[in-house]
């Protein structure tokens, strides 16, 4: 009797002593959320995150350099060649042709009337 | 020198003394030319230098305005290597150009790149037509090359 009454005191120490070993070992455990503190941690980090976010500011930053010499000195390239002369209406050129060419038609004729006239009177007829 | 538009013009060999006027760039992408009148006027091209400053300054001008007759730049063929260009800025200043070339090309075939095209120093491109008439216009384009030779701060009453 009195052994059963000592083995079992001493299974439920034994007992005791596996659950509070647990109880050990969740209580390391508990430090685990530290790594909670950790987190915090890993906000930094977050919080660094945007740091790199503002990279991309720079970065237009350097588009700007490289696009001003792919601009160009002249900063817009006109396309074809320039259209700077209105010839001096040609059509005007053309009326003065004809006109002198009239002219000159009129004259002819007037000659040749003259020549023809003369002719026939130095002839008699 | 600092950047100021040019207001006039002048080039002694020639005859030249002209406001200047602004131009851009026209509908169809081609650079505007100065508007056909009686008192012609040559035009620079705003995307372009303004005379002094480092590249190639832009400026245009008619050889023939139709009815009205001849253009500003109409002897602008007979300009030789060395020969004076002056362009007088807003801000007072004149920059002084020495002629370095003449060229007539085909307007089917513009040099872009050489009127255009980067360069290391302060220079300019006078342009304007020349060569055959083809309708009422013409086949060429007479292009002057100049470069920088000097720079003339304000003078009073000289604008």
């Amino acid at each position: 009797m009195r052994r059963t009454v000592l083995s079992a005191l001493a299974l439920a120490g034994t007992a005791v002593l596996i659950g509070t070993g647990p109880a050990f070992a969740d209580g390391p455990a508990t430090p685990s959320p530290v790594p909670a503190s950790a987190a915090p941690t890993t906000q930094p980090e977050k919080s660094a995150e945007p740091t790199r976010a503002a990279e991309p500011t720079p970065a237009p930053a350097r588009d700007e350099p490289t696009r001003a010499p792919a601009e160009g000195q002249v900063s817009v390239v006109p396309s074809g060649a320039p259209d700077t002369g209105v010839a001096a209406a040609p059509a005007s050129g053309s009326d003065g042709t004809a006109l002198g060419a009239g002219a000159a038609a009129v004259l002819a004729l007037g000659g040749g009337t003259v020549f023809v006239v003369r002719r026939r009177r130095a002839t008699g007829a | 020198m600092a950047r100021s538009v040019p207001v006039r013009l002048l080039i002694p060999a020639i005859g030249v003394d002209t406001p200047v006027i602004r131009l851009g760039l026209a509908a169809d992408g081609t650079v505007q030319v100065p508007p056909v009148t009686a008192h012609d006027r040559a035009g620079w091209y705003r995307h372009s230098p303004t005379p002094g400053e480092t590249g190639p300054s832009v400026l245009l001008g008619h050889v023939t305005v139709g009815p009205y007759g001849d253009g500003v730049f109409r002897h602008l063929a007979r300009l030789r290597r060395g020969e004076r260009i002056t362009a007088r800025l807003e801000n007072g200043t004149a920059a002084e150009f020495a002629v370095t070339a003449v060229r007539t090309v085909p307007r089917t075939d513009f040099p872009a790149d050489d009127v255009y095209g980067n360069v290391d120093r302060p220079e300019l491109r006078l342009i304007t037509c020349g060569g055959a008439r083809t309708g009422d216009g013409y086949a060429d384009n007479v292009i002057v090359f100049a470069a920088l030779s000097g720079a003339k701060s304000p003078t009073p009453g000289e604008r």
